[in-house]
């Protein structure tokens, strides 16, 4: 026996003994990840039975050709960017504030953070529920608060033109803690000495927030920018339980239009190739954001 | 540094690159699925076939009784029959679990598994059930599913297993609607009857007349929908000059998850189709409002948007523009005092009159609901089935059976308040003397019923949309059409 071949048969040992225990987790990540990615292209490439979801004929790329003949899907995929624009758009000046004002330790500032928290670990169906009665036209709070003030009702759930933005608001509401929580990790990196030789120097209070502050929390920035387009691309509880993808599909968006077209239409190619459409436009974003990520 | 060899290197050549290992997931995932898929196609095709069904000994020779049930005797093997259903009230619900452990104590071989749903749920967790290949035993659906099931092959015809004389005693229109091409492929198990429902001190307040009280014998010449949008537009000016902003003339519809466009075959779509008549020239605009859907049940361009259903969605979107009901889901406005009327399943109005929890605390009426050229009732009820992939389909239906001998549905309609899928029990419900159930039951043998399409729960769900658009004040010609033309794309996958 030579220490060659020792050597070899531990290798082969630690292999092993590596082998089983990334085992379970290879396992989980083929079940729960890989195997529900290929199921679904490969029923966006067929025919399903909508009975028994069965496969029907040869692969091909009608499902695609009709969902991009679809007026709904080319609806969805723009309410998508537009849920991700508006969703960024608010949520990171937003979570800005309030991580600013929390680190400040203002009177005040615990409960908020607290409110803040709490909307983030609240239900969102609940959420979602309470929105609806929120914005509801007759005896909604809002309206009700405009009415007493003697301005204009507004129709927020049941106009095309205001529907996304009042989604979009409600999942603000709900998604900002956790851009805040980031905001709050990066401003308590800042060394406080900065901020005193800026106060030394003179420089007011907006100066420091956008010469000072923003620039040093760039990392932060960026990190909260891709969790908010992420939850901007993946809005649906909302959707769901407060519009239902109406008034005249301005709120349905890809991810609400493939749950539609497989669980109430029974139609299961066209959903899977309209999640795979997501699936593409996700990568995209992410890769974008790496290359942010990369250059920083 | 690029020299550097790192342990894991020490295997050399067969070290599968990242890409590799990337590609042979792809093809184990797509190998699984394909196996998935395949499992998929198997599932649905075993059990038995109608033309397999034993005869047993019938009725009365059995260890229980299994009411209209002739089928072979329950095997003496360990089985459990998994049982899906909408969650209930408390009574209903104890009362399922009664039946069920009687069934149990006679055959105790048979575990009952029951599976609870929240009811607007329950048809979606059918169809993912079905297409996941394991289902349960027994499913509750819907008479106006049937087609869907029939279609599908889904459903296990009952007909063979049960006698002649059951099939008899259940309500035509209800035998009806839960069969297709003659085979009884649900079991008839309650009856859907919508009625209108009007609060008299609201009435009064309004200063306005509440709707002619109708005998059983007059239930074809109650009001037409011409009379009932005057009459909510009277009540909307009363109620407003008592100056309270909160009441309404018409309640949000309760039915579905609520609001406007939630149940097209509950209530929005009786505005279309009472203004149809299934009398008329099979070319007339008049039977294709009625039909809603070709005779193949595969096109409703032309019928969806016919002349009679826009007229009939403009007096619904009249409800709205108007400002006679609320533009979104307000629950329980009528119960609350808050509307003068409501469109409600005659299951509610039995609670109002029985149940002391559900008693109203004001002065009410009931009448039927109005009719267009015809006067269309509702043709959707529960209705449970027995899935062709069931390895227990003789044991399924003889629980079924159990469930609706005499004695069992007459517990079930006390606690549950719905209206029985056959008159002959009747009588055995106190509730059913009052004389707005009476009307209800007058109605329900004048009912106009609508077709069936293997289609229909993706048809009532794209109409559904329409209508919540229509309602929020849409072009109702524009958007029939549009919707006629998806409807007809959605229904192509079942040529």
């Amino acid at each position: 026996m030579t220490a060659k071949t020792a050597r070899g048969g531990r290798r082969r040992r630690e292999a092993i003994t590596a082998g089983l225990m990334l085992a379970p987790a290879f396992i989980g990540v083929v079940l729960f990840q890989y195997l529900p990615l290929a199921d679904v292209l490969s029923t966006s490439l067929r025919r399903v039975d909508p009975f028994t979801r069965a496969p029907v004929g040869g692969p091909s790329l009608t499902n695609y050709s009709e969902i991009l003949a679809d007026p709904d899907f080319r609806r969805a995929l723009l309410n998508t960017a537009l849920y991700i624009a508006i969703t960024i758009c608010l949520e990171i000046p937003v979570a800005l504030i309030l991580a600013i004002t929390v680190n400040q330790r203002l009177p005040g500032s615990r409960a908020l953070r607290a409110a803040v928290i709490a909307a983030m670990a609240a239900s969102e169906t609940v959420g979602a529920l309470v929105w609806s009665q929120m914005y509801e036209s007759a005896f909604g709070i809002l309206n009700s608060t405009l009415a007493a003030l003697h301005l204009p009702q507004q129709p927020f759930l049941t106009s095309e033109h205001q529907a996304l933005a009042a989604i979009t608001v409600m999942s603000v509401w709900r998604g900002v803690g956790l851009p805040m929580l980031i905001f709050l990790g990066g401003l308590q990196l800042i060394p406080q000495e900065v901020y005193e030789a800026a106060k030394v120097d003179g420089v007011g209070p907006l100066r420091t927030l956008l010469q000072i502050t923003v620039p040093l929390l760039k990392p932060s920035l960026v990190v909260a920018a891709f969790m908010s387009m992420l939850s901007g691309a993946r809005i649906f509880t909302p959707i769901s339980v407060m519009t239902d993808g109406g008034p005249n599909g301005s709120t349905g968006n890809l991810i609400y239009y493939s749950y539609q077209q497989a669980f109430s239409f029974q139609a299961f190619g066209p959903a899977a190739a309209a999640a795979v459409v997501m699936l593409l436009l996700l990568v995209v974003l992410s890769v974008a954001q790496a290359r942010i990520l990369r250059s920083e | 540094m690029n020299d550097t060899h790192l342990p894991s290197e020490g295997l050399g050549s067969t070290r599968p690159s990242r890409r590799t290992v990337l590609r042979a997931l792809a093809y184990t995932g797509a190998g699984a699925a394909f196996g998935t898929s395949l499992i998929g196609c198997s599932a649905g095709s075993g059990g038995t076939g109608a033309a397999d069904v034993a005869k047993g000994p019938g009725p009365g020779g059995y260890a229980l009784d299994l009411g209209g049930y002739q089928g072979p005797v329950p095997r003496t093997s360990q089985m459990t029959l998994r049982v899906l259903r909408a969650d209930t009230s408390p009574p209903v619900n104890d009362w399922y679990a009664k039946a069920f452990a009687a069934f149990h104590a006679a055959f105790p071989n048979i575990k009952i598994a029951e599976e609870r749903v929240p009811f607007g749920s329950l048809q979606q967790k059918v169809q993912v059930y079905i297409q996941s290949g394991d289902a349960p035993d027994i499913m509750m659906g819907r008479t106006d599913l049937t087609a869907y099931y029939g279609a599908g092959k889904l459903a296990v015809p009952l007909g063979p297993y049960l006698t002649a004389d059951f099939v008899r005693k259940q309500r035509a229109s209800v035998v009806d609607g839960a069969s297709v091409n003659g085979d009884l492929l649900v079991m008839p198990w309650e009856d859907g009857i919508p009625m209108v429902v009007f609060n008299l001190d609201l009435f009064a307040k309004a200063k306005v007349d509440p709707p002619a009280e109708l005998t059983p014998r007059q239930v074809t010449s109650g009001w037409t929908v011409d009379d009932f949008l005057a009459t909510l537009g009277r009540l909307k000016e009363g109620l407003a000059r008592s100056g309270d902003q909160s009441l309404f003339a018409l309640e949000a519809s309760t039915l579905g998850n609520g609001g406007p466009g939630s149940n097209y075959g509950g209530f929005e779509g009786h505005f279309i189709r009472m203004m149809g008549d299934p009398q008329a020239a099979k070319t007339s605009d008049e039977y294709r409002t009625w039909a809603a859907v070709d005779e193949a049940g595969r096109k409703a361009s032309g019928y969806l948007d016919s002349n009679g259903a826009i007229q009939g969605m403009r007096n619904y979107q009249k409800l709205f523009q108007d400002g006679l009901t609320p533009k979104g889901a307000v629950p329980k406005q009528f119960a609350g005092g808050q509307a003068a009327m409501g469109w409600e399943a005659i299951a509610l109005i039995n609670r109002y009159t029985g149940s002391p929890a559900d008693k109203l605390k004001f002065e009410w009426g009931a009448t039927v609901v109005p009719r267009g050229t015809t006067f269309f009732g509702c043709n959707q009820a529960e209705a449970p089935f027995v899935w062709t992939g069931s390895k227990n389909q003789a044991e399924a239906v003889a629980l079924l059976a159990f469930l609706c001998n005499d004695k069992n549905r007459v517990g079930y309609h006390t606690v549950r308040g719905s209206v029985p899928a056959r008159d002959d029990i009747i009588p055995s419900l106190p509730v059913y003397a009052g004389k707005a159930q009476q009307l209800g039951l007058a109605a329900a043998k004048h009912f106009v019923g609508a077709p069936k399409t293997a289609g229909w729960s993706d048809y009532s769900t794209a109409a559904n949309s329409a209508i919540r658009n229509i309602a929020l004040g849409a072009d109702v010609a524009t958007t029939l059409h549009e919707t006629a033309t998806k409807v007809d794309g959605l229904l192509k996958k079942y040529r």
